[in-house]
């Protein structure tokens, strides 16, 4: 989901020379949890002030930071709107450059509802099937990632130039539980000394690209 | 210059031009003339050299890939190089021409290579064909000298006339009337029916001053069309409407019914439209081998100053009215009554190569009323103080402009409302009241004795400064905390100075700006606090001038009095003797460029060799001077090369070998 996003959003393609993207997940035994999507642009907060003193670059309107907030502002008013979905607040930080959205949902398939909604909102047509389900009986947490060969034709289309934005951009996932984690099925994962959280950290161009799947099944004790 | 010398001078141009070449084809009411000097530019670059080019070699491919195997060399297209071609757009009431005229030099050969496959029409010593060009009819007839090219476009308003729409057969909707006609459908399909008429239509250019009678061709032409228009129209059954439909009762049917006829009317139109055009330019072509002298552009002495001997190219435009009025007539219709066209007079541009460089040279006319205005602002020159801080070894690139903001601000509103306020008409008495307030408001003196109007922009370079980012530091249990890690980036190193009188409004910003904490003091250098600017920013005031530069360095040096800048002859001059001049070396700019933005070797190799090795590029204007705006931009040739199209064409070939 996040890899259309990116490339349908000319500002990030354009202005960045590197990012991180994190979502961070925490999921209670009941399916309950909380989520907290960060954009860390920090590294090129220097490119980015300077870009913003403008109104256009390149035929790209700038948007100015009442339209950035006023966007987040909208996602977040979004959010609220979802059953499921509470506790919504969202911060946009222009001197670091780093915005965060973070929500409590009732059920983890609430993820699933935010991410199609997400997609109709942008007018995305997507084959995705990526998609996040927990299993409160079995105890298993599932977060499906289905490659998309869109997203790389999308990206085989960028100028050379643009696509070197991609060179250092990462996406980090850490899914935090509260029993500890008895398996997990993505050998590119670390598990944490508590036992209680998996992270994966991915250069976002080897999950454009397909070179590597987020894919993870998590086997939690009783 | 007096009158007498410029009718001279005219006259010589005109007897050189007269003696050569096919300017004198060229109607008087051109609009826009270029003119493409072939023999200038193969006088810098030798016909073998071109051939062994990238450019040659895919031009000789071109002509052997269309049957033409005893092609090895551009001279063997049958075009005389060391001759001037010519572009040229004219325009009556209802077409547009656009004219291309290339001097021949061995006709068999352009006959071999581009009319062995048409089907050719001789009438006399002139020969032709017709073929269609991205949906456009065009024309091409020679003779022995001269291959003309033409094609036409039609003048959409022409046709917005019953009269004339019914004699060429064209269904015409006056939507002015349209809601005013309640039968209105009705009587589109009675015109649609008056089609069967079309063989009596006048196909004549309405208004072209064409000095040959037709010929038995042109009549065959023109019967010819006729036949094919006749064809458009029998094509498809009028649409059989019942009168009795109720069509405003039911609108579903009516939008249905209405839409088709409204398509169907719509592409016959265009068709026929485009008809006329391509018979009329073909007569076009046959009116420019005929034409006389007495009537040519050689007789324009706006036209006759364009031409310059040594240019490669040169365009001439009538009037700035003339490109709004025929290829922006939609544009042009919002002008109402404003003098935003009327300002502006001839254009001239001329494209130069020599050992210097590549010179585009271009000039403007302007009215009386705007010339005085632009003499008032464009009075003073740079300040000469400024100089002292430039090094013209370590300045990467300046811009510099003298004017004088007194006179700017007082005759700004002026200029504003005369453009400005009929072209919107509705608001011209507010416009006109906001300029009187704007003009009563302001007081242009104090604003001058603040910022004259003269200042110099310096980028001495590209410095590299270490800036902070926030990463994350992860625990064991992948909790994560902000942490802040810094890397090195590149900012521009600039100074910026302008000319002030008034010291003590510049104290009490200062003090407001200081009190605001914008700014802070540091031994009397004000640093600006704004976190957004990408770099440090830096102010300071001596000698009534305004340092603003991102070197602190370099400010201590200003206030300390220690900057003893080395400025280059060429350098002072380009900045003393111009009301606005710039200059950037590419050369020390590439070598500004830290590697590491050059990431492979492929990218950095090729940069140098692209950039490494070229010369400055710079700017001029000397504002005005009579009536005339003037300015040229020149891109110097690089050592090694002796001249600038040379230079081209290695760039170029190099460029083709990277593919």
């Amino acid at each position: 989901m996040k890899m259309r996003l990116i490339l349908c959003t000319p500002f990030l393609l354009l202005f960045v020379s590197c990012f991180q993207l994190i979502e961070d997940v925490t999921v209670k035994q009941d399916g309950s949890g909380t989520a907290v999507f960060t954009a860390n642009l920090s590294q090129s907060r220097s490119k980015l002030a300077s870009i913003m003193l403008l109104d256009s670059v390149n035929g790209y309107k700038v948007p100015s930071k009442t339209d950035i907030q006023n966007h987040l502002a909208e996602i977040a008013t979004e959010l609220k709107k979802i059953p499921g979905i509470s506790n919504v607040s969202h911060s946009a930080d222009f001197d670091k450059f780093i915005a965060t959205i973070r929500f409590s949902f009732n059920k983890v398939e609430d993820l699933n509802t935010i991410a199609n909604k997400l997609f109709t909102e942008m007018k995305i047509t997507s084959s995705n099937q990526s998609s996040y389900a927990y299993n409160k009986g079995g105890r298993t947490f599932s977060r499906t990632y289905v490659y998309e060969p869109k997203a790389k034709a999308e990206f085989e289309k960028l100028k050379d130039a643009d696509k070197e934005v991609f060179n250092s951009a990462t996406y980090t996932s850490i899914y935090r539980f509260d029993q500890p984690v008895l398996s997990q099925s993505n050998a590119s994962a670390k598990l944490a000394a508590s036992k209680k959280a998996v992270m994966m950290q991915s250069p976002i161009l080897d999950l454009i690209t397909g070179k590597r799947n987020m894919t993870n099944q998590i086997k939690l004790a009783n | 210059m007096n009158r007498f010398l410029l009718i001279t001078l005219a006259l010589l141009i005109t007897s050189t031009l007269r003696a050569q070449d096919l300017a004198s084809k060229i109607p008087h009411d051109a609009f826009a003339v270029v003119n493409i000097q072939t023999g200038q530019f193969f006088k810098l670059i030798h016909v073998k050299d071109f051939d062994r080019s990238a450019i040659g070699k895919a031009l000789v491919d071109l002509g052997q890939k269309t049957g033409a195997s005893d092609i090895t060399s551009v001279t063997d297209y049958g075009f005389d190089l060391n001759s001037t071609s010519y572009f040229w757009t004219s325009k009556t009431d209802s077409i547009t021409y656009f004219t291309v005229l290339i001097p021949l030099s061995d006709v068999s050969a352009f006959e071999q290579i581009f009319a062995a496959e048409e089907e050719i029409i001789r009438q006399g010593p002139v020969q032709q064909f017709t073929k269609t060009l991205d949906d456009e009819q065009v024309t091409f007839a020679w003779d022995n000298r001269m291959l003309c090219i033409a094609s036409g476009s039609p003048v959409s308003s022409y046709f917005e006339n019953q009269e004339v729409a019914d004699r060429y057969g064209i269904t015409y909707y006056d939507y002015g009337n349209y809601y005013d006609d309640p039968d209105t459908t009705s009587a589109a399909i009675d015109s649609a029916n008056t089609w069967g008429y079309i063989d009596d239509f006048d196909i004549a250019p309405p208004v072209v001053e064409i000095e040959a009678a037709p010929t038995e061709a042109t009549v065959e032409a023109a019967e010819e069309a006729v036949d094919s228009l006749a064809d458009i129209v029998y094509e498809d059954e009028p649409v059989e409407i019942d009168s009795t439909t109720d069509w405003w009762a039911d609108t579903a049917n009516y939008a249905v019914e209405a839409a088709s006829p409204y398509e169907d009317y719509y592409t016959k139109n265009i068709r026929i439209k485009d008809s006329l055009a391509g018979i009329w330019a073909r007569e076009y072509t046959e009116s420019v081998f005929n034409h006389s002298l007495d009537n040519s552009i050689l007789n324009n002495r706006s036209y006759l100053r364009s031409v310059k001997k040594d240019a490669l190219i040169t365009g001439w435009l009538s009037n700035l009215e003339a490109i709004y009025s025929t290829l922006l007539p939609d544009l042009f219709g919002m002008r109402g009554d404003g003098k935003l066209f009327s300002y502006y007079g001839s254009v001239y541009a001329g494209l130069y190569a020599d050992g210097e460089g590549f010179k585009l040279g271009t000039e403007m006319e302007v009215s009386d009323e705007l010339a005085r205005s632009f003499k008032r602002i464009y009075r003073p020159k740079l300040n000469r103080k400024f100089l002292k801080y430039v090094d013209s070894d370590r300045a990467v690139g300046f811009v510099g402009l003298a004017m004088d903001s007194k006179a700017y601000l007082e005759e700004l509103p002026k200029l504003m409302n005369d453009t400005y306020g009929k072209i919107f008409a509705q608001y011209e008495n507010e416009i006109s009241l906001g300029a009187e307030i704007v003009s009563l408001l302001l007081d242009e003196e104090a604003i001058a004795s603040v910022a004259k109007g003269d200042g110099l922009f310096v980028l001495n370079g590209i410095a590299e400064k270490e800036v902070t980012y926030t990463d994350y530091e992860y625990d064991e249990d992948y909790n994560y905390k902000e942490i802040e890690k810094t890397k090195m980036e590149t900012i521009p190193d600039f100074l910026v100075m302008f000319s002030s009188d008034n010291v003590n409004l510049y104290n009490r910003l200062v003090s407001y700006f200081q009190y605001k904490m914008l700014l802070s003091d540091d031994d009397g250098i004000f640093h600006i606090e704004q976190s957004e600017l990408p770099f440090d920013l830096y102010l300071y005031r001596r000698d009534n001038i305004v340092f603003l530069g991102t070197s602190k360095l370099e400010m201590e040096g200003v206030r300390d009095n220690r900057m003893q800048g080395s400025i280059s002859k060429a350098h002072r001059a380009l900045l003393t003797k111009n009301r606005f001049a710039g200059l950037m070396s590419a050369k020390k700019l590439s070598e500004e460029i830290p590697q590491e933005q050059l990431r492979s070797l492929d990218n950095y190799i090729a940069f140098h060799k692209l950039f490494g090795n070229l010369g400055d590029f710079y700017f001029r204007s000397n504002g005005i001077k009579g009536n005339t705006v003037s300015g040229e931009f020149v891109a110097q040739t690089p050592e090694g090369y002796d001249n600038a199209v040379q230079y081209l064409f290695a760039l170029i070939d190099y460029a083709a070998q990277q593919q």
